[in-house]
Order: C-alpha cells, then sequence, then structure tokens
C-alpha cells in the first residue's frame, strides 16, 4: 500500500474524466457576506431563501455517492450560514476533504475550537491588502483587516491548515510585495491571483478593477522564484477542464452548475430533483463537458503561448460571448508567462 | 472493533481507493479489493468484512480472515484506523 505517484494521480484523474466523476464540487453555502467586496463575482441579491443544514446533508449524501473526493465550502460567507458547523461536521463524517474559504473575520475562539476539531484540509483566507486601509477600501468593510489576522491567529495556534489567498487589482497592486511579506512573516502559504471576473449575473463593473500588466507581471516573477508558472498539458482529443466532468457547483438556493464558474446554464435545482439524478441525466452537464473537450481543440490550434495557458471556457464565454475565445486579457497573461518562462535556465 | 481514523479523506476512483491522511500529509492508494475493505470498516466488524469477501470473491472464509487482519494491522501501524 502505498501513495498514487504523479503518474497515478494522473491516471486516476483521467479515468475520473472519462467516467464524469464529480471530484470537486464547489458547495456556495450562503450569499449572506458581512464584507462588501468591490470585486466579488456574488449577484448583490440577499433576498435567498439558502438550504439549511439538513438540505446540504442530503446533497452530501449524494455527493459521496457520485464519487466527490474535494469538498469546498463557500459563499458569500459560509460562516454566516447558520447551519456552517453542521454542514462542515456532517461533510468531515462522509470522508470528505474539506476546504473553507473564508474572510476570517467571524472566526471566533468557539469556531475556532470547532474547526480544530473537524480537521478540514484548509481554511483559505481572504487578503487585499498590506495596509488596513487598502484592504478595506476594497472589502467595504472597517476594521476587516484586523480581524481576518484576529480569525487566522486563533486557527493557527489550534494547527488548523490556513492559506491566505490574495486578489491582485489595481487598488492593491502597489502592496504585492507588502502582502507577500505579511504571509511569509506568518509562515501561511499564499496564494495569488489576478483574474477578476464579472459577477455571476453578468455585470461588468468589477472588470474595472483589474491589475496593470506591470503589476502582474511582477506577480508571476513571484510565482516563478516558488514554483512552476501556470500551465496546461493538452493533447489533442484530450479535454481543457473538468466542467461538467470533474467539476460541480450548487449555488446557496440548490442550483447546480458544471462547475463555480459556469452560469449559463443549470442543471436543476436539488429542492426538486435529487443531485445524483442531475448529474447522470442532465443534457446541459454533457454540453458543458463537450464545451470542455472543444475548448482543449480549440486553444491548440491557437499554437503559441496560448495552447500552453491554462483557460476557462465558461469565463471566456462572459467576457467575448464565445466559450473558445480567449479575451485579451488572458492573451496578455499568456505573453508575460511565456516570457519568464523564456528567461528561466533550462 | 477498529474504524478508519478521524481526519482521514477517501473516495473510490473507477474501483481503486485514494485515501487522504489530512492530519499526517500523506496519501494513499488502494487496490480494488483494499478500497472495498477500507469502505466496509466504516460500519462492520472484521469478521463480517471477511464474509462480505468470501461472498464476493473465490476465496475461502480463513484466507479471508487472514487477508483482513493483515490489512487491518498495516493500517493501524500507519494510524489510519482506531479503536471503535
Amino acid at each position: 500500500m502505498s501513495g498514487p505517484t504523479a503518474r497515478g494521480w494522473m491516471d486516476l484523474k483521467q479515468r475520473a474524466l472519462a467516467r464524469a466523476q464529480p471530484l470537486s464540487a464547489h458547495l456556495e453555502l450562503t450569499y449572506r457576506c458581512n464584507w462588501r467586496c468591490v470585486f466579488c463575482y456574488n449577484p448583490r441579491r440577499f433576498d435567498h431563501r439558502p438550504l439549511d443544514a439538513q438540505e446540504w446533508t442530503t446533497v452530501l449524501d449524494d455527493l459521496r455517492a457520485l464519487g466527490t473526493l474535494a469538498l469546498t465550502l463557500t459563499g458569500g460567507e459560509p460562516l454566516a450560514h447558520p447551519g456552517f458547523l453542521s454542514v462542515v461536521r456532517a461533510a468531515c463524517e462522509r470522508r470528505f476533504a474539506v476546504r473553507v474559504f473564508t474572510n476570517g473575520t467571524l472566526v471566533s475562539e468557539a469556531m475556532a475550537d470547532a474547526l480544530a476539531e473537524l480537521r478540514p484540509l484548509a481554511v483559505e483566507m481572504s487578503l487585499h491588502g498590506a495596509r488596513p486601509e487598502t484592504h478595506e477600501r476594497l472589502t467595504g468593510a472597517p476594521g476587516s483587516f484586523a480581524a481576518l489576522f484576529r480569525g487566522l491567529e486563533r486557527l493557527q495556534r489550534r494547527g488548523v491548515p490556513v492559506v491566505l489567498k490574495s486578489l491582485l487589482t489595481s487598488v492593491n497592486e502597489d502592496e504585492l510585495e507588502g502582502m507577500i511579506a505579511l504571509a511569509e512573516a506568518r509562515g501561511v502559504p499564499h496564494q495569488l491571483d489576478a483574474t477578476i471576473t464579472p459577477r455571476d449575473d453578468g455585470d461588468p463593473s468589477p472588470l474595472r478593477l483589474r491589475a496593470s500588466g506591470a503589476a502582474i507581471e511582477r506577480m508571476y516573477r513571484h510565482t516563478a522564484e516558488k514554483g512552476p508558472l501556470p500551465s496546461a498539458e493538452r493533447v489533442p482529443g484530450g479535454v481543457n477542464c473538468g466542467v461538467g466532468r470533474t467539476t460541480l457547483a450548487i449555488d446557496p438556493e440548490g442550483n447546480v452548475f458544471p462547475c463555480l464558474q459556469w452560469r449559463h446554464g443549470s442543471l436543476g435545482n436539488v429542492r426538486e430533483t435529487p443531485l445524483r439524478l442531475l448529474w447522470g441525466d442532465s443534457p446541459e452537464r454533457r454540453a458543458a463537458a463537450e464545451t470542455g473537450r472543444a475548448a482543449n481543440d480549440a486553444m491548440l490550434a491557437r499554437g503559441g503561448t496560448l495552447s500552453r495557458f491554462p483557460f476557462c471556457p465558461a469565463l471566456a464565454a462572459q467576457l467575448t460571448g464565445d466559450p473558445l475565445a480567449p479575451d485579451e486579457d488572458l492573451r496578455a497573461r499568456a505573453r508575460i508567462v511565456e516570457t519568464l518562462r523564456a528567461e528561466r535556465p533550462a | 472493533m477498529v474504524r478508519p481514523a478521524p481526519g482521514l479523506a477517501w473516495q473510490t476512483i473507477d474501483g481503486e481507493g485514494v485515501v487522504l491522511d489530512l492530519v499526517r500529509g500523506r496519501s494513499l492508494g488502494l487496490n480494488a479489493t483494499a478500497a472495498l475493505v477500507f469502505s466496509l470498516l466504516e460500519t462492520q466488524d472484521e469478521d463480517a468484512i471477511a464474509d462480505e469477501l468470501v461472498r464476493r470473491y473465490p476465496v475461502g472464509a480463513e484466507e479471508a480472515r487472514d487477508d483482513v487482519r493483515r490489512f487491518v494491522t498495516l493500517l493501524r501501524e500507519r494510524g489510519l484506523v482506531v479503536d471503535a
């Protein structure tokens, strides 16, 4: 008995892709949030009736049966769901590897105790600036910077694995190095991203916050110092990503989507049809999966830098109206990464 | 009687098992039979699991019991099961 090798993992992933086994699921527990991030992709609506803990538990049973291994609890702010801990407990009992995406401000001492007992794979927290003013300008929540670090320290003291994540924007790009230093000083893994998306309802206003090309280059230079640059291994006849095959997402009201980004066609609602039936029978899922295959071939056909760069067809559909057509922002980032790759010693 | 330890995540992919030890940061691969035994440990004792193996595979009762016992010993050494 031993752990799968990297090749073994790839083989298992390929088999999951072929079987349309949703290894990874994002559950948006609620749209409620105590921050008002200007770039947030959630629609600005708080009138929904989210699934309660019992309904989510039924979903978890179906996910287990469908073959899900990795579960991400997100929102909104998932800790704002009144049944959050019940859902985490049910997920851990069902042997999922659970990640929690949170802004950290609701991590009280009691919440930290509970999470330490439940042992999630990771709690990932959002850092949006090296200075409180910058962070809070983006979150729209006074005091959120200090509250984030209070929550983070509570989890760290208890040995809960934590990760900081920063979205690079035009507002915080001058503090990129400062955010990196903050994470390093606390010994916390730090993930950087510059992908700003329209809201799920199509509102493009967050896009005006995109970081500059120079800042994105600095971000990728830092990435290159720490590890591999973003890349995609594509082969003819392969698939671009797990959309409709190994990923799924469920919004707070129970609508099921073939990935977190894909919002232009729901597979159905778990309040009306059990998830295990929705997933297998859905023509929308199959259409999304076929888009994933077409996107692979389309990116290969473009050749050059784009053929080797990660691509999200769901985001492309939002940005260009065509799930097979990358927007200029992605093209620019692919060029930056290719330039940096060429600078690296062989 | 033993149960899979707290802090483990696992799933079956095309008949094979993948176990993630979230406490120690390790992963383990299981063949189809081991994956079946591991899944049954959630609810059954070792004798019942051996009986299930006899029902599913061309194996005698004694051999099945020995196989389950050896596998559980291996899991115990790696901290992947605890006494229930």
